[in-house]
């Protein structure tokens, strides 16, 4: 089954179990119910996530969207791209120098749900289920610049994420490391 | 190149979603610039992060049977059988302890993965290749192919082999496989296990393909399972391996996508070079 791999992509996007379950199980009723539409001999991993993601975006979004969820816009991204080059400037620390010092688990999982649902949602396609851009491309409908400038910007603002996450916390990381 | 354009363009090279020649000419600047080769690491780093924390996620106990138990009946085996067809990968394999008492589920969770475990070693131990040689080689033909690393950019094989021999400080034969259709792209020297090889990139039919040879006097290193038909097609790590044994008696391996049954062709003209 496909539903491991569904159910991590909804957890991260929707950010907790209940909602994740929700999209997940709409997302194989919807598979079932347009199985006809699905092409034998293509990729029905990524036809699964097509679906995946366009009940995300169409009907759950819309659903859960509250006053407390903010979308960031591209203007948001371009602040926040601006503060990740800054970061990297001045603390120019690898991921791994940051996982090093002491960071937790909950620092990369927040980084991520303070993304963009559409940043996380390419950054998440592209590193852990291993889609190319062409797959993310159709699965999002938007063309394969636009994810890969998702990406790029997306890694940026995470990276930014966990180095004010580490220079706020020194005493914590050395205190651990010792 | 400029460094400008390099950083608009590590996020595609680090994907891998860059065309062979345009990553070529990327690694190649990035040899030449500390700035954007600490920012390729870095890009590469996070995405090792990302994955290595986001991946391993468990089902909800119970999840797999109610999402199939919510599915209409009429059809059930619709679904079952070809929306979802089953992936036999360890992962996923957790969903399958959905409908055991929950007593039980943690015991035949661990059951499962050590009947995995245990599988996957008789699996390597029947290809004949380790764990840790078939880890090298793929890693180090995902960086050749990216155009990383590469030591030198030859596409005359005797200047290769000239190259690598000094590097090797001993003879390492660099096939020509022009006459089946492969360009030679670089050379660079490269650690299988404990022993250097020489690695050669060549690019066949668009695909990159990179062949690891030994240099001459080298202990050999996976000989088992090469049959008296001369070579050994295996699969490592989702990829197309080959090894044979090359004229001087030294172990060779070949990697990439291409079918077995098209590198065994260019085995045939690599085994016969000196």
């Amino acid at each position: 089954m496909h539903l491991g791999p569904l159910y991590r992509t909804a957890l991260r996007l929707t950010g907790n179990d209940a909602d994740a379950q929700d999209l997940v199980q709409e997302t194989v009723l919807r598979a079932f119910r347009f199985f006809d539409s699905f092409e034998p001999g293509t990729n029905c991993r990524a036809w699964l996530f097509r679906i995946l993601m366009n009940t995300f975006v169409n009907e759950y979004r819309k659903r859960v969207r509250g006053p407390q969820q903010v979308d960031l816009d591209e203007t948001t991204m371009g602040t926040l791209e601006s503060r990740a080059d800054q970061a990297i400037v001045s603390l120019p620390a690898t991921p791994e120098e940051v996982v090093s010092a002491g960071m937790l688990d909950g620092d990369l999982k927040e980084g991520l749900r303070a993304l963009p649902p559409e940043f996380r949602a390419a950054v998440l396609l592209c590193d852990v289920e291993e889609f190319s851009y062409k797959e993310i491309a159709e699965m999002t409908q938007v063309p394969v610049g636009t994810v890969m400038s998702r990406i790029h910007r997306g890694r940026r603002a995470l990276r930014e994420f966990l180095l004010r996450r580490r220079r706020a916390k020194p005493v914590r990381a050395l205190s651990a490391g010792a | 190149m400029d460094c400008r354009e390099i950083q608009e363009q590590i996020t595609a090279f680090v994907d891998r979603e860059l065309p062979l020649e345009e990553s070529a000419r990327l690694s190649e600047h990035l040899h030449a610039c500390p700035s954007c080769r600490s920012t390729e690491e870095r890009e590469r780093d996070l995405k090792r992060l990302v994955r290595s924390r986001c991946a391993d996620v468990a089902l909800p106990y119970g999840f797999a049977e109610r999402v199939r138990a919510s599915l209409p009946g009429d059809d059930a085996a619709r679904p079952a059988a070809a929306v979802l067809p089953e992936q036999r990968t360890g992962r996923s394999s957790r969903i399958a302890g959905g409908g055991a008492p929950r007593v039980f589920s943690g015991w035949l969770a661990a059951a499962a993965i050590g009947f995995l475990a245990i599988a996957g070693t008789l699996v390597w131990s029947r290809s004949g290749v380790e764990p840790v040689l078939a880890e090298a080689l793929v890693d180090e033909h995902a960086r050749f192919a990216k155009g990383l690393d590469l030591g030198i950019r030859e596409s005359d094989p005797k200047s290769a082999a000239a190259w690598l021999s000094a590097a090797a400080g001993s003879p390492v034969p660099v096939p020509d496989l022009r006459p089946k259709g492969g360009r030679m792209v670089g050379a660079q020297m490269c650690r299988l296990l404990t022993q250097g090889h020489g690695a050669v990139l060549y690019e066949v039919e668009g695909q990159p393909v990179t062949l690891f040879i030994p240099p001459s006097g080298m202990i050999e290193q996976g000989a088992d399972g090469i049959g008296r038909e001369g070579w050994k097609p295996v699969r490592v790590k989702g990829r197309n391996a080959v090894s044979w044994k090359d004229a001087r008696g030294g172990v060779c391996w070949a990697v990439s996508d291409l079918p077995h049954e098209r590198m065994r062709e260019i085995v045939t003209v690599a085994a016969a070079d000196r």
